[in-house]
């Protein structure tokens, strides 16, 4: 049983973290333009047109080197749409070149083989496709945009075919909750990993489709099911981390064993195309703290009161249904833009798999 | 509390929260904690502890944090 070298550079990465008890990004997520070629109904970041000063490429290319200078180890890029900027390649490239791994959440639809040979090349982590419907009418009128998934499809295979580990993230509301079991026959064997994630009330998605807590509830016990059913290689599933926490009754929903709290600001950062920086990238942008073209990135991150919400979080401060719960001190209230979005304040996700049981059952 | 409720009970209420998406009985059955579960989410603790054990020194193994994303699949899947 051994480690893979990427994998065991990012172990030495938080393990570092650990050590010198201080906050390494371990993980960026960086949105490198708004730009994006579909119209999807639960965009948090509302993307479309690019932002009027997104960063310049040498910008971005001196960003790569802040990053690794930080002890960053993995960079997911994403949108809008990444593959919709003219220079992505060459960032990309440049992250790889300083050592750090890589990986794109995209929407599939400009992935064409000149791009796959280009991922090629670079050897990401992973390549994400959003796919949220088990059928064509389902996916195109999420995405509002129709063919969107025959590309998906397509995306998928020549991606497989280039022998990139690709993955798929299918973001859940109630317009397609109900097309899980096809989603996984469609992916069943395929040695493509799956990421569920719940659509919250942030950008433009409207807050009456958000899944119920019954819904919610069933959705873990669906990726708990499929997990009991089927081997990792067969089937890698796994909820974001919007997804799970503490429950008595059902198996694993995340992969990791135990949720030990939001890590916005503590090993995650979050970049906005235009040098906003958050703690996290899917919390609202209440939560833009500074800019990389007034600070250094250094000087952001390192600043003591950087993510103050989550470094400097003291049980006294859980909230709603989280008030003494036994496990509030490392859970700090679950996902932050779940708490946000939901009930306008910080550490209290109602959507508790542990208080559901408590409260329903 | 939960984990002491009737067993016939828990199942009536899995049935009737998985409904409301229209799980099959099949998936409703297996969504329980399992024995198999259990044992891979012992190994995967064991992995976390040993790395912890010759990244840190025998330091903070308590504490390890691996995060959650997308490449833990690819860390893991070839383990099972």
């Amino acid at each position: 049983m051994a480690l893979t070298k990427k994998s065991s550079g990012f172990l030495k990465k938080e393990a570092d973290f650990m050590l010198r008890k201080k906050y390494i990004p371990v993980s960026a997520v960086w949105e490198i333009t708004l730009a994006c070629n579909m119209n999807c109904m639960h965009c948090g970041s509302s993307a479309g047109k690019k932002r009027t000063n997104e960063l310049t490429t040498q910008e971005s290319l001196n960003l790569c080197e802040d990053l690794k200078k930080l002890g960053t180890g993995l960079v997911t890029l994403m949108g809008g749409e990444p593959f919709l900027r003219k220079d992505w390649y060459i960032i990309a490239k440049k992250i790889k070149e300083l050592g750090m791994d890589l990986t794109f959440i995209t929407n599939g639809l400009a992935i064409n083989k000149e791009i796959v040979n280009q991922l090629k090349e670079l050897d990401p982590y992973a390549v994400a496709i959003s796919l949220d419907g088990a059928i064509p009418e389902t996916h195109d009128s999420i995405r509002g945009y129709k063919g969107a998934y025959n590309k998906v499809i397509a995306s998928l295979e020549l991606l497989k075919k280039a022998e990139i580990s690709t993955s798929i993230i299918t973001t859940l509301h109630k317009k397609n909750v109900k097309e899980l079991p096809k989603i996984r026959d469609l992916i069943l064997n395929k040695r493509i990993a799956w990421q569920i994630q719940m659509a919250g009330p942030t950008g433009r998605f409207p807050k009456e489709l958000v899944l119920s807590k019954e819904e919610f509830y069933s959705v873990s016990m669906f990726i708990s099911s499929s997990r009991n059913q089927y081997s990792l290689k067969e089937l890698p599933i796994m909820g974001a981390h919007n997804f799970g926490y503490h429950s008595h009754v059902l198996g694993p929903i995340m992969i990791s064993p135990a949720w030990k709290g939001c890590q916005a600001g503590i090993t995650n950062i979050g970049i906005q195309s235009n040098g906003g920086i958050k703690a996290c990238l899917s919390m609202p942008d209440d939560f833009i703290e500074d800019n990389i073209r007034d600070r250094s990135l250094s000087e952001i991150w390192n600043d003591p009161d950087f993510a103050a919400f989550n470094r400097k979080f003291k049980k006294e401060e859980l909230k709603g249904i989280c008030k003494n719960c036994k496990y509030g001190k490392s859970c700090k209230g679950g996902c932050e833009t779940m708490s946000t979005s939901l009930t306008n304040e910080i550490h209290s996700d109602p959507y508790c798999l542990y208080q559901i049981e408590k409260e329903m059952m | 509390m939960v984990i002491n409720m009737n067993q016939n009970k828990m199942k009536e209420k899995l049935k009737e929260f998985g409904k409301t998406i229209e799980l099959d009985d099949s998936d409703i059955y297996h969504s329980k904690r399992m024995m198999k579960t259990l044992v891979c989410m012992g190994i995967i603790i064991a992995t976390f502890t040993l790395i912890g054990l010759f990244s840190s020194r025998l330091e903070a193994i308590g504490q390890w944090y691996a995060g959650v994303s997308i490449r833990d699949f690819y860390m893991f899947r070839g383990f099972f």
